[in-house]
């Protein structure tokens, strides 16, 4: 008869938690590579976004539902406010469309097919969001299928909220700018001024102010409450002129040498039913 | 049939939706508190609890690990966080079954010990492996204070339905 042993459960132990690290270290790894995701887990994650799906669809329902009635009750205030509006409304559009007609006769002069500023959009919608507070994450019901790729960024009406981080074959991830992860790649952004542009890297997400904070600033203009944040399109991932938001204050760092600039973001991140997905066209890799 | 015998599979489907329920239920609280606070429901966690007193040991840690996993792949991308966390809490729920199960009141004080556990044991996770940061006071005030609140109130919604569930007639 064997005699028990103190020893094996350490070896257990020790076993597991060697195990455990390695496992997070190599699914850590990938995901940052930003490989598509393999065979298993992609068919995991489709048939979870399946089932997730109609769990979701009640909830939505009755969502809209108290949504349609509390926008019964702004109508009318909503619709004088836009009566206002509509009067300069036509100008401006015909006023665009002159503008685009003259863009695309100068682009067909110099023979540019893609410039920065050209992207396609996939809608998808969003069927869940991670529970877990420091990974902010949505699972949206778009994949490789539907021609979505890793680092994509992702819109919602109003500006830019993340990017893809994971696509599987007909569902991925979204990572909200608000994210707390270190290892994921940042915006390129530019921050245009009146007296000028500056341009730097959306580097984080300030829980107490609210806002996101840009560093890495290089240019010398002028920096003003209410200036525009765009992204510059320079990294390479994503198309320039994407709204993100507008400059709310600035503090230079605790070195006393760069600059953070506090950007309050157009788009909320707490209540996303829907998100485009942008393609960059030019320079695809 | 007795309700012995097909209990096991329900309810590990039922936590496999109360995992999702999970997602679903902080996405609408997000929603209604306007990211002012977080609060993470853990359906999930009271209903494992509630399991521990009656389905056999050898029978929730791997259903747990099992659901662990499917949380990370499906949630977080990644394999290791919640795979450990959930497997750990489970067998420590067993540890302790004695002195947890003596009535609905210490059920409630191990709930709030293990939801507290749960979200240090991630977060410490994540903070180990760099891919999370969080100051002291924005996790206490703005977190874990809204979360403990919103499982006090979902445990004593469900706990009865929840034990009706897996107790074995």
């Amino acid at each position: 008869m064997k005699k028990f042993n103190p020893n094996k459960n350490i070896i257990i132990t020790l076993i597991i938690v060697i195990l455990v690290v390695t496992v997070l270290s190599v699914t850590i790894a990938k995901r940052a590579v930003g490989n598509s995701t393999n065979v298993v887990q992609s068919t995991v994650n489709d048939t979870m976004a399946i089932v997730d799906k109609v769990i979701t669809a009640p909830i939505r329902w009755i969502e809209s539902g108290a949504n349609s009635v509390k926008n019964l009750f702004v109508t009318f205030e909503e619709n004088e406010r836009l009566k206002e509006k509509l009067d300069s409304y036509d100008e401006l559009a015909q006023s665009n469309e002159n503008y685009q007609r003259e863009i695309d006769a100068l682009k067909e002069e110099l023979a540019l097919n893609e410039t920065l500023t050209n992207y396609d959009k996939i809608s998808a919608n969003v069927i869940n969001r991670s529970p877990d507070t420091w990974q902010d994450m949505l699972v949206v019901d778009q994949g490789t299928k539907d021609g979505v790729e890793i680092n994509m960024a992702v819109m919602s009406q109003k500006g830019l909220i993340g990017r893809v981080i994971e696509v599987n074959a007909a569902s991925s991830k979204v990572e909200l700018l608000t994210s707390e992860n270190q290892n994921s790649n940042h915006f390129p952004v530019r921050i245009s001024g009146e007296d000028g542009e500056n341009f730097g890297i959306l580097s984080s997400y300030d829980q107490k102010e609210k806002s996101l904070v840009i560093t890495q600033l290089t240019g010398s203009s002028e920096l003003k409450e209410g200036d525009v944040v765009q992204t510059s399109g320079l990294g390479g991932n994503s198309p320039a002129d994407l709204a993100i938001g507008t400059v709310v204050s600035t503090t230079k760092d605790e070195f006393g040498l760069d600059t953070k600039v506090y950007v309050k973001p157009y788009a909320q991140m707490y209540d996303i039913q829907t998100v485009t997905i942008v393609k960059r066209l030019a320079g695809d890799e | 049939m007795k309700k012995h015998d097909y209990i096991k599979y329900i309810s590990a489907l039922f936590l496999f939706v109360m995992m999702l329920v999970d997602g679903q239920l902080t996405r609408l609280l997000e929603k209604w508190t306007q990211d002012n606070y977080i609060a993470s429901a853990h359906v999930l966690l009271i209903a494992l609890l509630c399991g521990a007193r009656y389905l056999p040991r050898n029978f929730l840690i791997p259903t747990a690990l099992v659901i662990g996993c499917l949380y990370d792949l499906y949630y977080i991308g990644l394999i290791g966080i919640y795979t450990v966390a959930f497997p750990l809490i489970v067998w420590i729920m067993y540890l302790l079954d004695k002195t947890i199960y003596q009535n609905i009141f210490t059920m409630f004080f191990g709930m709030i010990i293990f939801v507290t556990s749960l979200e240090i044991v991630t977060l410490s996770i994540q903070l180990l492996f760099k891919i999370a940061s969080v100051n002291t006071s924005f996790f206490v005030s703005r977190f874990l204070a809204p979360t403990l609140l919103l499982n006090m109130i979902l445990f004593f919604i469900l706990v009865i339905p929840f034990m009706k569930l897996f107790k074995e007639e």
